[in-house]
Order: structure tokens, then sequence, then C-alpha cells
């Protein structure tokens, strides 16, 4: 398999990434990582805490260079752009979801979920904000005038989704979606992830939730920034290979 | 791209440390415009009010209190020119006039100056209303006076210190019936609220010698150089600058002391430079407490906006758009703080000019002139530009360990 092929929408290539830990030696907190993401699959990511999920997440989105080894997304390498572009490339193709979700709490639910929005426009276009409504709506959420601190986890987390989905991405990057969300309302969202996989983007999404990894087309398990063998985990393996 | 939706929704939700922070900035800005306007309304008021007293001859001593009795008409007590200098001087020929000046009498807590149909003339350059007292029982009220053009009173012997009490004092009316016959202009002097009549009144009421022959009910020059008395002091209006200087000096003697009012109010300020001094360091002191609070309120900003600007920033957010919203919120507030500082520095600046004018008489006119405009462009300036350091951070950290971190 050829990192470089055309086909492939998303792919990363022998990834490693190092940080300092608290003591100043470096350690790898991802080696060796090389996987496609296509459109129109979800691919989990699992693995420990610490293991390096949301670390590699960020390297797919551009926020974390690696030390060595190659992001590619069409023809562009991503993990050799400059800061700007690759901010650029991150605003036009993924929707984030942050594991803390990361919304701006000074904001309504509708405005956050406009945020992104008023990136390239002056003011957020009606469609847009009509999108939004929509997205707001679709995930039982309320469009109540208070800034989101006042909601609950639950609440936050389908808003950080909203707003992912917003600008209709070709990528979506989710850090544990579900983690706040009761059974019913993880149900829905991942119910909302495979929709958006049928539609054809590509899905990736960190995750401990059986409920989402058992839709995933493919599992990648980490463990300590290394991939474990395919299907260590028989039970995931067995239900990913039965949608693929 | 627009950062103003944001911005507001940043300021809406912070008011209570927005308002402080703005608060704390007007503070500063207002008080260090009051100060540096109101020193100069003074200057500028002082300066205005005794313009017209050319040359001031009075008795050897402190120019600065002669200056504050005849100029500023506060009460105070000041030693007699000696008769013959008196004399001597009221028929001097260098000057176009010299009027003399007397108090000693009051009505309705206003004190009532003798002097000379010329110096009304003079001061007021024509008289708002009426004419100018020929007779002894006429006066001329200044424009402020609540005392009417017609009107007649008695005077009251003895000038009431701040207005009420007249502790040496014995107050009674005396003298004749006197009928107001004129109205001065305003000069922006305490004169305005003052009332003039003949000098010769004033002497007769105290017993003196009146300055005209027994019987000569005359008033103004020329006087009796035998029935002259002494006088507190005499404005000079030289005919030339070349004579102002001449008369200057020939009454600078023992017996005498010629002043210009201009020189002894710039001297009086260099005596108060002390509390100018103490003014420009207090004028000093609140900018550097305004830049210290925009300093700090820029720090304490920072945590609130810090974390959404790496969330913005974590979103792909363009790096003008996440720096103009962290500039345009602190910005903004600096903004509207040297803002309010302006109007308000100007308010108080005028409530302090009103309550002093009350006070003195002197009229005062503060103004916002270039010094506060400039104080104010300058911590603008400086807060703008401090209001750079939270987007300049941002964009400098890691992004990765930025996220991990807040
Ligand atoms: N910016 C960073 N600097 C140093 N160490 C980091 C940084 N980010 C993550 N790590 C470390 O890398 C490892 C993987 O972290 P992470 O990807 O967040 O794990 P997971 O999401 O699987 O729980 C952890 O040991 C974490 O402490
Ligand atoms: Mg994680």
């Amino acid at each position: 398999m050829s990192p470089h092929d055309a086909e492939v929408g998303l792919s990363v290539f022998q990834l490693e990434v190092s940080f300092c830990d608290a003591t100043g030696d470096r350690f790898n907190a991802l080696s060796g990582i090389t996987a496609q993401f296509r459109p129109g699959q979800i691919t989990a990511i699992v693995g420990p805490s610490g293991s390096g999920k949301t670390t590699l997440l960020h390297c797919i989105a551009g926020i974390l260079v690696p030390s060595s080894g190659e992001i590619r997304h069409g023809g562009v390498v991503v993990s050799s752009l400059g800061e700007s572009a690759r901010d650029a490339w991150r605003r036009h193709n993924c929707g984030m979801v942050f594991q803390d979700f990361r919304l701006i709490d000074e904001l309504t639910v509708l405005e956050n979920v406009t945020t992104p929005a008023l990136f390239g426009h002056y003011r957020v276009p009606s469609i847009l904000r009509e999108r939004a409504r929509t997205l707001i709506r679709d995930f039982g959420l309320l469009e109540r005038s208070v800034p989101t601190s006042r909601l609950s986890r639950g609440e936050r987390q389908r808003v950080a989704i909203a707003r992912a989905l917003l600008m209709d991405p070709a990528i979506i990057l989710a850090d544990e979606p579900t983690a706040s969300l009761d059974r019913a309302n993880a149900a829905s969202v991942a119910e909302t992830l495979e929709g958006l996989a049928g539609q054809g983007k590509a899905v990736v999404c960190v995750t401990h939730d059986d409920l989402l990894v058992s839709r995933a087309h493919e599992v990648i398990s980490l463990k300590a920034g290394r991939m474990g063998p395919p299907a260590v985990d028989p039970f995931v393996g067995l239900r990913a290979g039965d949608l693929a | 791209m627009n950062p103003w939706p944001i911005v507001r929704a940043f300021l809406v939700r912070h008011r209570w440390a927005a308002l402080a922070f703005v608060f704390l900035v007007a503070a500063g800005v207002s008080l260090a415009v009051a100060l540096i306007s109101q020193e100069r309304a003074l200057r500028n008021g002082s300066a205005r009010a005794a313009d017209r007293f050319d040359l001031i001859v009075a008795a050897p001593g402190s120019q600065t209190d002669v200056l504050l009795t005849a100029v500023f008409l506060r009460p105070g007590t000041t030693k007699l020119l000696p008769p013959e200098v008196t004399v001597r001087l009221l028929n001097d020929k260098r000057a176009a006039f010299v009027a003399p000046i007397g108090f000693g009498d009051s009505h309705r807590g206003v004190p009532i100056i003798g002097t000379t149909s010329q110096l009304v003339t003079h001061l007021s350059n024509e008289l708002q209303e009426g004419r100018v007292f020929a007779r002894r029982a006429e006066a001329v009220v200044g424009a402020a006076s609540p005392v009417k053009v017609g009107e007649t009173f008695r005077p009251t012997h003895g000038i009431p210190r701040d207005g009420n009490s007249e502790e040496d004092t014995d107050p009674h009316e005396h003298g004749a019936m006197i009928t107001v016959v004129g109205r001065m202009k305003p000069t922006g002097s305490p004169w305005d609220s003052a009332i003039m009549m003949p000098v010769e009144h004033v002497w007769q009421l105290h017993s003196l010698p009146d300055g005209h022959e027994e019987g000569n009910e005359a008033v103004g020059p020329p006087f009796d150089p035998t029935r002259t008395p002494g006088v507190p002091a005499a404005v000079v209006r030289p005919t030339t600058i070349a004579a102002a200087y001449q008369l200057r000096n020939a009454y600078t003697t023992n017996e005498s002391m010629a002043f210009f009012p201009a020189e002894a109010l710039t001297r009086l300020y260099s005596v108060m430079g002390d509390l100018r001094q103490l003014m420009s360091l207090l004028a000093i002191v609140t900018q550097a407490l305004v830049l210290m609070a925009i300093v700090m309120g820029v720090l304490l900003l920072f945590r609130f906006l810090v974390p959404q600007l790496i969330t913005l920033r974590a979103l792909g957010a363009p790096r003008l758009f996440i720096a103009a919203i962290a500039w345009g919120f602190t910005a903004t507030l600096v903004l509207a703080g040297v803002v309010l500082g302006l109007v308000a520095g100007y308010g108080l600046s005028y409530g302090v000019s009103q309550w002093l004018a009350a006070d003195t008489g002197v009229e005062l006119t503060p103004t916002l002139a270039s010094s506060e405009y400039l104080i104010a462009v300058s911590i603008l300036a400086t807060g703008w530009i401090l209001a750079l350091l939270p987007a300049y951070v941002v964009q400098r950290r890691s992004l990765a360990m930025s996220l991990a971190e807040s």
C-alpha cells in the first residue's frame, strides 16, 4: 500500500510524535502510525488513557506537527504546511469535536454553533444560521439565549458536535464525542456520525464507547503510542469486520 | 470576518470586570485632565481678572496681599499710603488717570468700593446699563450684583468676612441714602458683584477729609492736596508703556510700592510653585496609576480571553480574526475609559471652577486643551498597544501545548 495513493482521502504515514515528560526526558507519544481514513468510513481510535489517542487526532487535524512522518489529504501534505496554512486547511476541511468541548462559554448555543461561519463572513449568512438551528434541533437542544456555561455537560457536548458540523466539513475529528451523553443521546450521535459517513465524509472518533466502536469500519487500537495488532479484541474486531 | 459579535459577547458576559476596568481608567484620566485643566483655568481666570489693573501703587508690604485685596477684593488689612504720596500720585501727569481704591463699607454682604468714575469706565469699557456716578450719593453696581439700577440703599459699616460674621466691626447703616445709577459690564473679576461709589463718599462716611475744599461736593480729580487722606491702594493707568515703567520706578520707594498685577500674579504662581508641582506630580501619579490599571486589566482579561482565543485557533480561525478579537476587547475598554475620563475630567474641572468662582468671584472657564488631549491620546495609545499582548501571546505559543493546558 502506498501512502501517496491519490485515491486515498486522508492518510497518515509512519507518524512519530515525541514529547518531553516532567523530568525533561523525551518519550514517544506516538510511533510508527500508518493509517488511512477513507471518505465514507468511520474510524474508531481506541486504547487506554494516555495511549496517544488525542495526540493522534491533533496530528490529523494539523494542530500538532509530528516529529517525523506525514499527513496527507488529497494532494496536500498537511504536515509540511506552515502554521497559518494548516489553520486554513483545518478551517476548510475539518469539523473538530474536542475532548473538553472547548465551547466559547460567553456565547449562546446558536452563537457557538455559528462561530465557524464568522471566520469567512462579515455576518453569519442566513442559510448557515438556519442550518445551525436545524442542527440544534436535531441534537435535541433548545435555542436558549443563555451562555453555554449554564448548560449541562451532555448539552455542551452536543453543542460542540453541532458546531463541528455547521460548515459541512469533509473530515470529522471527534474526541470522545459520546463520553458525556446518556444512552439515548449517545445512540443519536452515533447515528448522526453514521449518517455523515454515509454522505461520504471521513469520520474519525476517539472513543471508549462500544456503541460507536460497533459502527466503525476501521478500528485503530493504540497502546503506549503504538498501533496494536488489528482486532486484538476479538469482540471489537468482529464488529468492525461485520460492518466493513 | 467580523470579530465584533464575539467581542460584544465577551463585553456583555464580563461586564462587571469590564466596567471596573473602564471606571479605573476613567478615574485616572479624569483626575489628570481635571488637574491640568483647572490649573490653567485658574491662571487664565486670575490673569483676566487682573488684566485691566495696569499698575497698582500701595504702601510697602506684600504685593500678594495688595493684589488680593485691591483686585480680588478679598477681605484683608492693608496699610495706607501716606497722604503726601497719595496726593502726589493722584495728581501725577504721567498717568491717564489714577483711581484711588477705598474700602470699609458693604451692602447686602458685598463690599462697597470707593473710587473714581474713570476706573469704573475703564474696567467696564462702557456701562451695561445707566451711567457712572456723578454725585456722592450715587453708585454703580457690578454686572452680577443683585442690586438693581434705581434702587436706593444705605451702606453698612464694615466688610463682612466670608459673608457672615463681622467680628471686629460693628455693623450699622450710616451715611446718606445712595442711589444706584448704573451697572457695569461683566469683567470676570470679583468686581462683578461689588458696588462702586465715589471715593469722596467713603472718606466722608469715615469722617476723613474728603479730597476737596470744605463744602465742595465735587467727585473725582483733581483732589485738594491739603484735604486728601491716605488710601490703601490706587490703580494707575499710564499713558504709555514707558510711562508705566517710569511710574513704577517713581513709586517704588520707602513709602510706597508699585507693581504690575500680571507680574505679581506670575510671582504668586511661582510662590505657589509647590502647589503646582504637587499638582503635576499628582497628574503624573494618576497617569502612572492608569497605566498600571491598564497593564493589570490586560493581564486579568488575559485569563478570560486566552482559553477562548486558543479555542478559535483550534477551530482554524484566521490569525487576523483572533488578533482582532483579542485586541478589540481590551481596546474597546480602554477607549471607553479614556472618553469617559475626558468627559468626567471636564465635568470635574467645571464643577471645581463653579465652586471656586462662587467663592472668589473670579470667573473661571475650564477648557480642554492640547495637553489634556495629549494625556488622553497617550493613555489610549499605550492601552491599544498593550491590548496587542494577548493576541501576540496566543499566536506565539504552540497550539497543541495551549490546548493541553487550558
Ligand atoms: N503537549 C504535550 N506535552 C507533553 N506531553 C504530552 C502532551 N500532550 C500529551 N502528552 C502526553 O502524551 C501521552 C498521550 O496523551 P494523549 O494523546 O492525550 O492520550 P489519550 O488521549 O490517549 O488519553 C500522555 O502521556 C500525555 O501525558
Ligand atoms: Mg484524550
